[in-house]
């Protein structure tokens, strides 16, 4: 155990609370409102989670993470995904290079997912065959190469972004993959006064403006201390009630569920959702998760976890929609 | 944690101590409640009083289920704090990882201590304390619902109120009376009380629409009449009196005067039974004892002097005031004496005795012949007097008790009869007299009793005998009272000794 768990005091929540509240700050430079998504990102990056940000052009998701990457001190790359990019394209390949002697040697070139924080800007372009190059990364933060492994640095987050308009030449993100992406956020269009900020905003400048609020370690210690949290076995279960009661095919399913669900959410999920819960719990300035933690980040857990079915769609509901349902539903067992 | 969570577990177990109390008193006074109006309502057999115990036996059981019901566990406290208080599961946290320990764990649980240690108990209100308040008021309610049922065994039916209007029988009947009343030989005052009475009850019954109403007339006029009647004559105190008394010479005089016995014929006539008295005073009478001149004055003073004495005694103990007519004759008999008919003073029998010195045996004697001489015919027509009192008052009421179908008690008359020499109750000759005036009677060789029919030749109407009876009865009183039909005083005595013997009835050789 690190020194961390051992000693944990007032201070060093003091501290988590502080970097969270510095890369708010940041972040608020350069992104208008989007308070709720801003708050789920950091969440999602210090309990170590990657994020998938869904939203139509120009809500300001590549901005987002690209503000993020500057707010973190970390390095930062950024990869473009098209139908034509190849998995080596983001892993990186070998190489043929001659020595200082002349000789001829197989040498690996890193592709841009060797950085700590990866944005894979609208990912959905890619085929399914580079999607899957990111299984691996996201999942286990390695890629292998031929017979070669190569671990990332830690920390390592993918922030994706996607468009849910024109599908025209996009595939969509396997479930396997999808069920990686700790959070699916949704980018909302702003508001009003939002629009206003943002066009006022961007008259004196396109570029970002954040500046560096936290290192990689820092973060790691947030993460250690965030996984301290105490929850109960009642939070637990609770969550756990959700998540299996996204199952139609199970005897405790939820009634929802079997009415509205086709495909319920994996056991990551039920990790997610507390390990998401924990770090919540923190920023608010508790020390344990609540039920209103798990609510809360129900949504962005679940929603690109679940696939619902025909009926819903035919009763023209969203997947949000269903979530809710299921949630109340939960809440009465509680 | 501890001390913080405790005082809201205290708060809680004294309103679980509170709402046990509440419920308890509510099943109490509805099960007493219930039992007590079932009780009153005489739905079920048991007494009122029994509602008590079964309302205390409800209010134990559903104390001590309450209270066992209404337990919380820790847990269920902690998960209420935080839901209540909106404190994120900070309680139940800290609860859950109570004997833990660790950076966080111990945070959190500081954390969890400050948080309750600012809310004060009066915040963690008492749940659904009106639920229970509401079942306290339907408790009171069907307590006092129970209280207030009318209770049916001690219900008094509502009296129904019976109509009344006189009928004409019923007028002619009292008129009737009022005219016999009127000219019967009945003593004033008696008489214009009784026709009074009548006359009064006669307006109040026309005027009567209730039954009620007819009753309490009634029962004024009968009080009126029975007092009446009873004052009109002191036969039975004075002889009562007299029939107690230890002296064989008193209780024969008040046997002889005894009206009631002469009804029968075997129990003799008055002049028959007062010869009888008169002869106890002859001191030799059959006696084989030969007695000397002196024994017997002195046998005869002892004699008349323990008449005197005890008669006098007799008198006194009757309580009857010394004006009365049965009263005073009797004084004179035994003390005063009389006046003989050529107007010479005759003395008492006590006078007697007190100057029997010197006189023989045969002087005194015809000094007690002389007073008992002029007193037989005056205790007579005294005797006689009350008697026609009584008849005339009895009559009445027994007249009204038919009319109006309302009993009457048995009027009273000297307790002792032939049969019973000693005093007592009313004897056989009484209860033969049941019918007063108008008790049995002598027809064509027939013997009819009170109440067979007989032709009224006055009306050419079948009449009760008694009835008829009581029609020539007033007729012959009026008739004798008035000198213009020039009766002798013999045909007077004559006519009604014979009424009397029609009145009183007379057995045939059968008995009957």
């Amino acid at each position: 155990m690190s020194n961390i768990t051992e000693t944990v005091s007032n201070e060093k929540v003091a501290v988590f609370s502080e970097k969270i509240s510095a890369i708010k700050r940041e972040l608020a430079k350069d992104v208008v409102g989007q308070e709720t998504i801003i708050e789920n990102v950091i969440i999602a990056i210090v309990a170590g989670g990657n994020v998938l940000l869904e939203g139509v052009p120009g809500v300001g998701k590549t901005r987002l993470v690209r503000s993020l990457g500057r707010a973190l001190d970390l390095p930062f790359s950024r990869i473009q995904f098209t139908p034509d990019l190849m998995p080596s394209d983001i892993t990186g390949t070998n190489i043929i290079e001659k020595d200082e002697n002349g000789r001829l040697n197989t040498v690996f070139r890193e592709g841009p997912i060797f950085a700590n924080l990866v944005l894979a800007d609208e990912i959905n372009r890619a085929t399914p065959k580079t999607q899957s190059a990111m299984l691996e990364v996201m999942q286990e933060h390695k890629i292998t190469v031929g017979n070669q492994s190569y671990s990332l640095a830690e920390p390592f987050f993918v922030l994706a972004t996607e468009n849910p308009i024109e599908q025209d030449g996009t595939y969509p993100l396997p479930e396997a993959q999808m069920d990686r992406f700790m959070f699916k956020l949704i980018m909302k269009f702003p508001g009003d006064e939002e629009l206003v900020d943002i066009v006022k905003m961007t008259q004196v400048t396109m570029l970002e403006t954040a500046c560096a609020a936290i290192s990689g370690p820092e973060i790691l210690e947030m993460r250690e201390l965030a996984n301290k949290v105490p929850v109960t076995d009642d939070v637990i279960h609770y969550a756990i009630r959700i998540v299996s009661g996204t199952h139609p095919e199970l005897d405790g399913a939820n009634g929802t569920a079997k009415k509205y669900v086709k495909y319920g959410a994996s056991p990551r999920a039920a990790q997610a959702l507390i390990t998401a819960a924990k770090v919540r719990a923190l920023m608010d300035g508790r020390y344990n998760v609540s039920y209103e933690d798990i609510n809360a980040l129900a949504f962005p857990v679940l929603r690109h976890r679940i696939k619902i079915n025909y009926t819903a769609i035919n009763d023209r509901l969203s997947v949000d929609d269903v979530i809710e349902m299921i949630l109340k539903e939960a809440k009465k067992g509680r | 944690m501890k001390g913080n969570f405790l005082k809201f577990k205290r708060k809680l177990l004294l309103a679980r101590i509170f709402k046990s109390l509440l419920a308890a008193l509510s099943v109490g006074a509805i099960a007493g409640g219930v039992c007590l109006g079932l009780s009153r309502l005489a739905i079920v057999g048991f007494e009122p009083m029994l509602s008590l115990p079964i309302g205390a036996g409800a209010f134990l059981l559903t104390f001590i289920i309450f209270y066992l019901s209404l337990r919380t566990s820790d847990k269920k406290l902690a998960r209420r704090l935080d839901s209540d208080f909106a404190l994120h599961e900070k309680v139940q946290t800290a609860l859950a990882f109570e004997g833990e320990s660790g950076g966080m764990i111990e945070l959190q649980r500081e954390d969890a201590e400050e948080t309750l240690k600012g809310i004060r108990t009066r915040r963690f209100k008492v749940r659904r304390v009106w639920i229970y308040v509401l079942a306290l008021l339907l408790g009171a309610a069907v307590l006092v619902s129970g209280y207030l049922a009318p209770n049916k065994r001690d219900y008094v039916p509502p009296e129904v109120i019976v109509p009344f209007e006189i009928s004409e029988v019923q007028i002619a009947g009292i008129e009737e009376l009022i005219k016999f009343v009127d000219s019967s030989q009945m003593e004033d005052p008696h008489k214009t009380e009784i026709s009074d009475a009548l006359k009064v009850l006669l307006e109040e019954l026309k005027a009567a629409t209730t039954e009620p109403e007819m009753q309490a007339s009634l029962a004024t006029a009968l009080t009126a009449i029975t007092e009446a009647t009873y004052d009109s004559s002191s036969m039975t105190e004075i002889l009562n009196a007299m029939w107690n008394s230890s002296d064989e010479q008193v209780r024969l005089l008040a046997k002889a005067l005894n009206t009631s016995s002469w009804s029968d014929p075997d129990w003799g006539d008055y002049a028959e039974k007062y010869s009888e008295y008169r002869a106890s005073f002859d001191v030799v009478g059959d006696s084989d004892e030969e007695l000397s001149e002196e024994d017997k004055v002195l046998r005869l003073k002892w004699m008349l002097e323990n008449f005197a004495l005890k008669t006098g005694n007799a008198l006194v103990a009757s309580k009857i005031p010394q004006t009365d007519p049965l009263y005073t004759s009797l004084n004179k008999l035994v003390s005063v004496g009389a006046l003989s008919e050529n107007g010479d003073a005759v003395n008492g029998f006590s006078a007697i005795a007190a100057e029997m010195d010197g006189k023989t045996y045969s002087e005194t004697m015809s000094d007690v012949d002389g007073i008992l001489d002029i007193m037989t015919d005056e205790l007579y027509a005294v005797i006689s007097q009350q008697k026609i009192n009584t008849n005339v008052g009895e009559y009445t009421l027994k007249k009204l008790s038919a009319l109006f179908a309302v009993p009457i008690p048995a009027f009273e008359r000297p307790e002792f009869s032939k049969n019973s020499e000693s005093s007592g109750n009313i004897g056989e000759d009484h209860e033969n007299d049941e019918d007063g005036p108008v008790g049995g009677g002598v027809g064509e060789g027939v013997v009819f009793g009170s109440d067979d029919l007989v032709l009224n030749p006055l009306t050419g109407e079948y009449v009760e005998y008694g009835e008829l009876y009581a029609i020539y009865n007033t007729l012959m009183i009026e008739k004798l009272g008035d000198d213009k039909y020039g009766y002798t005083e013999e045909q007077k005595k004559a006519i009604e000794k014979y009424f009397a013997l029609l009145y009183g009835g007379f057995k045939d050789e059968e008995g009957k």
